[in-house]
């Protein structure tokens, strides 16, 4: 024991650093291995033992210090250090808490706009986003400044960005082939956004934090398609497809109930095949006026024409059935590939797909009438081409375009909005065929995307169509030769070579 | 605390400010002594020309290969150059006056600690501010070439996060440099402190204990909002509050002469 105690004395310093160096090991596998208690609690254990026992060995040498005036001094200095730290610390705590940005931006890109801030600050639950960008690309830059944002607006939205390459496991557990896809996940539930910005993110993040579920009803009983049919006729595939995509989807049989029910966010009319009673359309046009949203789905006379309604709206349909020349089927002049996407909310997905299409099996013939009703913005989504025409006889031997035949285009879909208090807006979008979207047809094409689309931008609350892009300006640059060779000749030659000369004269002259 | 407050009412405000007036002035005197000793030696200009060359080339790199005029690569490096010649500018503060046996001399002289440490911290400041100056054509170049049309508010905000990074790492080297009278040992202190400060930015992205405190602690993850064209007040306090830190800690290494 004696001998060890002389040991300890004569490598005091040895000790002190083993001791150190244990306590750092038992550090880094805190943090790396936190599981693995027994680990870092024995590393730091080792380390506080022989400190304890340095101080316990050198106890009168250190009690002697602590009593002189040296050391009392030593001390003092040595504890209000620490002191001011903490205060340090504490204050770097609060200033990370209470933090006010300067965004000095041309287009205020590290500002999250209004609306988002209303959603994002209203969150109360845990919400993990990862994104899978490419680690050397500029996106990846871009999407984790942003996510940032949303983090310091809310410590509840946790974020991250990933590269897919480093970390594989992390993208195979999250479903994500490639890159540019960015994950929402909250209470189980998943959002994921491909690319996108602002606007996207705050979407998805609206939809897996909401709670109540987004109620979709489809009117029956006037030989509509059955909603939840699996037969070709059927809308059972749309009826899962949007389940799964959290709506909720009922059935509205208006004559017994008398009113759309409360909880109604998109009512649906796919195809009825008779007129709706008066006292039904009744209910469903005061469900409008209270900012009510429609997808209304038309079918070639004899099925109704809702003219009256359309005439609100500012379109107009006609009898017969659209005939499309050269964007059909096989030689099926009434099968149209509708292309062309206006620029609208519900078309935006499919801006980028210009090669796809919506097929429309027997479309009804609607115009846009030359003015439109004061208070609704009315937008075309699909027209037909100019070479269509509508046709009255098409099962009737030939088609051909008879003289009172009028031409395209036709719209095939609009959107129709209209203000009805400032926040609370009336939604329809008039479809010109309820076939497409059938179990037979929506696997086509882009046929069960557009379907959904058009219920999402019904559904969605404004918060989400209202935020703009923001408009980046150009960050490429391009350098002429002449430039080229003047910056590098300036900024690695000469100045660095002034600098250098200057330093050599003053030194010549201090010499001299 | 109470007699000291009583004192300062009793105090005219005209002498208050004499005195403050007087403090600067000497603080600036020490401030002026070093920047005079610095830049009469090879030192300043050899680290000014490695600086300007790296700063120089990198801008170079970015605008002709990268042809971009999103900067924000060049003053992450820029900062990095900076973490290593800093070092070099710091190293002989303090360490080089003790070597020489001159610090007692301004010490004992009716010259404060704090004015002692804050003096040299200026005169190294003034490098800095040379040395970012003098990149200033970057801007100006960049604003030339792309025909107006660049955003130089990222540029500016860069430069005044540079400008806080800059302190709170010279203020490292001032500590390291109390500490010690070997001024090779003082610049790989503060070197190796500044590295370290780097290597904790790898573990920030994502999420647990070790990411948030590397997050919290890391000058370059708070620096990087400031490329980026973000001013945030946490940062600001952050690298103010790092510089106070290490100034005071220096000041607390002069203090122990009394003591050791």
């Amino acid at each position: 024991m004696k001998r060890f105690r002389q040991l300890v004395k004569a490598n005091a310093l040895l000790v002190g650093i083993l001791g150190f160096i244990a306590i750092l090991i038992g550090l880094s596998l805190y943090f790396a291995q936190p599981d693995k208690k027994w680990a870092w609690a024995f590393a730091w254990a080792v380390g506080l033992a022989l400190w304890v026992g340095l101080l316990a060995f050198h106890f009168e040498e250190v009690l002697r210090y602590f009593i002189s005036q040296r050391g009392r001094m030593g001390a003092n200095a040595v504890l209000s250090s620490i002191f001011a730290l903490g205060v340090l610390v504490l204050l770097v705590y609060i200033a990370d808490r209470h933090n006010a940005s300067l965004d000095w931006t041309k287009t205020k890109r590290h500002t999250l706009s209004p609306q988002t801030l209303r959603v994002v600050r209203n969150i109360n639950k845990e919400v993990n986003v990862i994104a899978f960008y490419d680690v050397n690309s500029q996106e990846f830059v871009r999407v984790r400044d942003l996510l940032k944002r949303y983090e310091a607006a809310n410590p509840k939205i946790k974020t991250r960005v990933v590269d897919p390459r480093i970390e594989p496991a992390l993208a195979r557990q999250y479903e994500v082939t490639g890159t540019g896809i960015t994950v929402f996940e909250a209470d189980g539930k998943r959002e994921r956004v491909s690319f996108g910005s602002e606007k996207e993110f705050t979407g998805a993040l609206i939809k897996v934090t909401r709670d109540e579920k987004p109620t979709v009803y489809f009117l029956q009983g006037h030989g509509e398609h059955t909603y939840d049919s699996f037969a070709d006729e059927g809308y059972g595939m749309l009826k899962s497809g949007l389940e799964q995509l959290n709506y909720q989807v009922k059935e509205l049989k208006l004559l017994t109930e008398k009113t759309v029910p409360k909880d109604c966010d998109v009512l649906v009319i796919a195809g009825a095949q008779r007129d709706l009673f008066p006292q039904e359309k009744q209910a469903i046009k005061s469900y409008l006026d209270k900012g009510g949203r429609l997808l209304l789905m038309l079918e070639p006379a004899p099925a109704p024409s809702f003219s009256d309604w359309l005439n609100e709206w500012g379109l107009e349909a006609k009898d017969g059935m659209v005939v499309e020349p050269a964007n059909n089927i096989l030689g099926d002049a009434a099968a149209i590939f509708a292309f062309g996407f206006r620029f609208h909310d519900v078309t935006r997905p499919f801006q980028k797909a210009r090669q796809e299409a919506v097929l429309f099996i027997t479309a009804r013939p609607i115009k846009r009438k030359t003015e439109t009703p004061s208070g609704v913005v009315l937008t075309e989504l699909i027209e037909t081409s100019a070479s269509s025409w509508r046709e009255e006889k098409l099962f009737q031997g030939f088609i051909r375009k008879d003289p009172n035949e009028e031409s395209g285009p036709f719209v095939l879909a609009a959107a129709v909005e209209k203000s009805v208090t400032d926040k609370k807006k009336t939604r329809i979008v008039v479809l010109a065929d309820s076939d497409f979207a059938t179990n037979r047809f929506i696997r086509n094409l882009l046929n069960g995307a557009f379907a959904a689309n058009c219920i999402h931008w019904l559904a969605e609350e404004d918060v989400l169509i209202d935020i703009p892009p923001k408009d980046e300006p150009p960050q490429t640059l391009f350098l002429s030769r002449q430039q080229t060779v003047f910056t590098f000749v300036w900024s690695v030659i000469v100045l660095p070579l002034a600098i250098l000369i200057s330093g050599l004269i003053v030194w010549l002259t201090r010499r001299s | 605390m109470a007699q000291a407050t009583k004192a300062l009412v009793a105090v005219k405000p005209k002498e208050t400010f004499a005195r403050i007036g007087e403090w600067l002035a000497v603080t600036l005197a020490v401030a002026l002594r070093e920047v005079r000793s610095l830049f009469s030696s090879w030192v300043a200009y050899v680290t000014l020309a490695f600086f300007e060359i790296w700063a120089g080339f990198f801008f170079f790199a970015i605008a002709r290969i990268g042809q971009t005029s999103d900067m924000r690569y060049l003053f992450w490096n820029v900062a990095v150059i900076l973490f290593i010649v800093l070092p070099m500018v710091t190293m002989r503060l303090l360490a080089e006056e003790r070597r020489l046996g001159t610090l007692e001399l301004l010490l004992t002289s009716p010259v404060t600690d704090w004015q002692v440490v804050l003096g040299k911290f200026l005169g190294a400041y003034y490098w800095l501010v040379i040395a970012l100056g003098l990149t200033l054509y970057v801007p100006y170049l960049v604003y030339r070439f792309s025909g107006g049309t660049v955003d130089l508010g990222p540029y500016w905000t860069a430069y005044i996060g540079l400008l806080l990074f800059g302190a709170a790492a010279i203020s490292v080297g001032v500590f390291w440099s109390a500490l010690t009278d070997n001024q090779i040992i003082s610049a790989f202190a503060t070197f190796g402190t500044l590295l370290l400060a780097y290597v904790i930015t790898w573990p920030t992205e994502g999420t647990g204990t070790l990411a948030e405190i590397c997050r919290k602690v890391s000058l370059y993850y708070r620096y990087q909002d400031f490329t980026a064209g973000l001013i945030q007040s946490k940062d600001v306090i952050f690298f103010l509050l790092l510089t106070f830190a290490f100034l005071y800690l220096a000041v607390q290494v002069l203090g122990s002469r009394k003591w050791r």
